[in-house]
């Protein structure tokens, strides 16, 4: 039997891949691929975080364009989840707001969506020079998970 | 008698709880709490979960690479409930402003019996020794149910 737990997506997961940006690219530098016997359900109202951080170790700008999406297992298929927005919305006190309830990004989706085993989550990022780098950002995703 | 039903404050100081410090990059278990006997754990949508640790060189945990997760298990703890994360450090280090603390998300309340275990789990770039795990604390607001 189906079991639904709480689960958060971060960029430490096993099942993301991480690449640095290129500037003035909007590009994948978040890429979670759902593994083999999970679901992952997105519904509306879950918290999206993200902070970027720099190659040069300052802070994204806020004018940076950010987007997530899903994409079917050929990569072919994409939905958009969330976006495109300016990173100043994830943003509000300089770097990305992780604990404020009133200023956290959330999905603005109309229902449950189901994102299936082998498909993926992307977050993408437009950043200018310099571009954003994987091993200084980070997100979370809090979902639930059907195993 | 009927039993009792009463907020639970779960710290780290509990008389039944393990903690570990395994030294090294690694997801440990840095707090165990097995429910002493005559007693259930309610766990429910809402319930507050804060926590402050520390690595091995006494500076606290920094993101990215520092994970906070929070599970259930049954006594022979085979059977595993993820009730919390795991979510980057910073989501759970507020202790004071109502509208930070991080909160769990489940969807009906968990009933954590006597002999099983609530175990909140840490991973960082560094690793954790016992001087730092002492220097480290959590809290997890629940309601205790006293059976006897």
């Amino acid at each position: 039997m189906a079991f639904v737990e709480p689960f958060v997506i971060t960029q430490e997961d096993s099942n993301v891949t991480q690449a640095d940006g290129t500037a003035e690219t909007l590009q994948d530098l978040f890429k979670y691929r759902v593994p083999t016997g999970i679901v992952i359900i997105l519904r509306p109202g879950d918290p999206v975080k993200l902070h970027v951080d720099e190659t040069d170790s300052s802070v994204g700008q806020a004018t940076s364009q950010v987007l997530f999406e899903i994409r079917d297992a050929t990569g072919e298929e994409i939905k958009p989840l969330l976006g495109p927005m300016q990173y100043a919305n994830f943003s509000a006190s300089g770097i990305g707001e992780f604990q404020d309830e009133d200023k956290i990004v959330r999905l603005g989706i109309g229902r449950e969506i189901r994102v299936r085993e082998k498909e993926y989550i992307v977050v993408r990022v437009k950043n200018a020079t310099p571009y954003a780098d994987k091993d200084l950002s980070w997100f979370s995703i809090e979902c639930h998970r059907e195993r | 008698m009927a039993p009792r039903e009463q907020r639970f404050q779960l710290v780290d100081t509990d008389p039944n709880i393990t903690e570990d410090s395994t030294f090294g990059t690694t997801r440990r278990e840095t707090w165990k709490y097995k429910v002493p006997d005559g007693t259930e754990i309610i766990l429910s949508k809402g319930d507050e979960f804060s926590l402050y640790a520390e690595d091995s060189g006494d500076a606290e945990y920094t993101d990215p690479g520092a994970l906070v997760q929070i599970e259930v298990r049954d006594a022979s703890e085979q059977k595993v409930i993820n009730v919390y994360g795991p979510n980057n450090y910073k989501c759970s280090t507020e202790f004071q402003e109502r509208k930070k603390i991080a909160k769990l998300q489940l969807d009906a309340p968990i009933r954590v019996k006597s002999r099983e275990y609530i175990v909140i789990l840490t991973t960082d770039d560094t690793g954790m020794d016992s001087a730092s795990v002492a220097n480290s604390y959590c809290r997890l607001l629940c309601t205790k149910r006293v059976l006897s």
